[in-house]
């Protein structure tokens, strides 16, 4: 019952977090350290890839939303990728999708963040 | 304090454990409702809705229900009932403060999700995610009573 966290920059600013196993009252503090350490830099989008995340509780989903809330204080978008479907269902009764940012592949989350970035610079 | 897992030798398919309110104990409790209802072949949507009750309703417990540095026992029994569509009856006993679950305030669930004071959705998770949640006060004793279809 564990679970690994990874973290990429997939562009500069642009930042991937990685949740494999178990995400709850056991495990939580391991993305909680995450986010702090990836917010201690500058971010331009945060992508949350959950391919491999089998389990999540409302200690996770904590976790997730203050992902969002951290996100949005750096008006960042945020997105999440590959949720699986007995994890979608949890989000679903916590009312918690970010409602125009959920993708089912990591090439559409990325095409998503540099069209945002390319209509900021005026592209 | 050991877990504890006791067997019914007249119904295999019930488990009993017992644990000390500490939240080390936790994980072992839920590695050990998991472990049962595979061996039973619950499938795994299931499972993972029994297993999320059983995660929600200790931490509540060992969180809420007490404010004594006492150990405390807290008792977990998992019976899976020979009905069509079988049914699963989980049920959390402590010896805390007196609290029903049906009385927990509903979460904000209509704001953006990243504008939401975090908080008060485990319950609101048991709740939908089940058939049923009874609570009885039964002194000293809470006892949380949740079914599960499969």
């Amino acid at each position: 019952m564990s679970l690994q966290v990874s973290m990429k920059e997939r562009r500069p600013t642009y930042f991937e977090i990685g949740l494999t196993g178990r995400l709850d009252t056991n495990t939580y503090l391991q993305l909680d350290r995450t986010l702090e350490m990836v917010f201690e830099n500058v971010v331009r989008g945060l992508q949350l890839n959950l391919e491999n995340l089998e389990y999540i509780s409302s200690m996770g989903l904590r976790m997730v939303l203050k992902a969002m809330k951290l996100a949005k204080a750096s008006n960042a978008p945020f997105m999440v990728v590959n949720m699986q479907p007995q994890i979608e269902a949890v989000f679903k009764v916590a009312n918690a999708l970010p409602s125009q940012s959920v993708f089912s592949s990591v090439a559409e989350a990325d095409n998503y963040f540099d069209n945002i970035q390319a209509k900021a610079k005026g592209e | 304090m050991e877990v504890y897992r006791l067997f019914d030798t007249m119904n295999p398919k019930k488990l009993d454990i017992e644990i000390a309110n500490h939240e080390s104990q936790l994980e072992t409790a839920m590695q050990a409702v998991e472990g049962f209802l595979g061996e039973c072949g619950i499938q795994q949507d299931v499972a993972f809705r029994v297993i999320l009750a059983v995660e929600e309703l200790v931490t509540n417990s060992m969180k809420y229900g007490y404010d004594d540095d006492n150990p405390h026992t807290i008792s977990i029994s998992v019976c899976i009932q020979d009905t069509v569509p079988e049914e699963i009856v989980l049920l959390v006993q402590d010896d805390g403060h007196p609290f029903d679950p049906q009385d927990a305030p509903t979460p904000d669930l209509e704001s953006a999700p990243e504008d939401r004071q975090i908080g008060g959705l485990g319950l609101h998770l048991v709740k939908q995610m089940s058939q049923g949640l009874e609570y009885e006060r039964m002194e000293p004793y809470n006892r949380v009573r949740v079914t599960f279809r499969t």
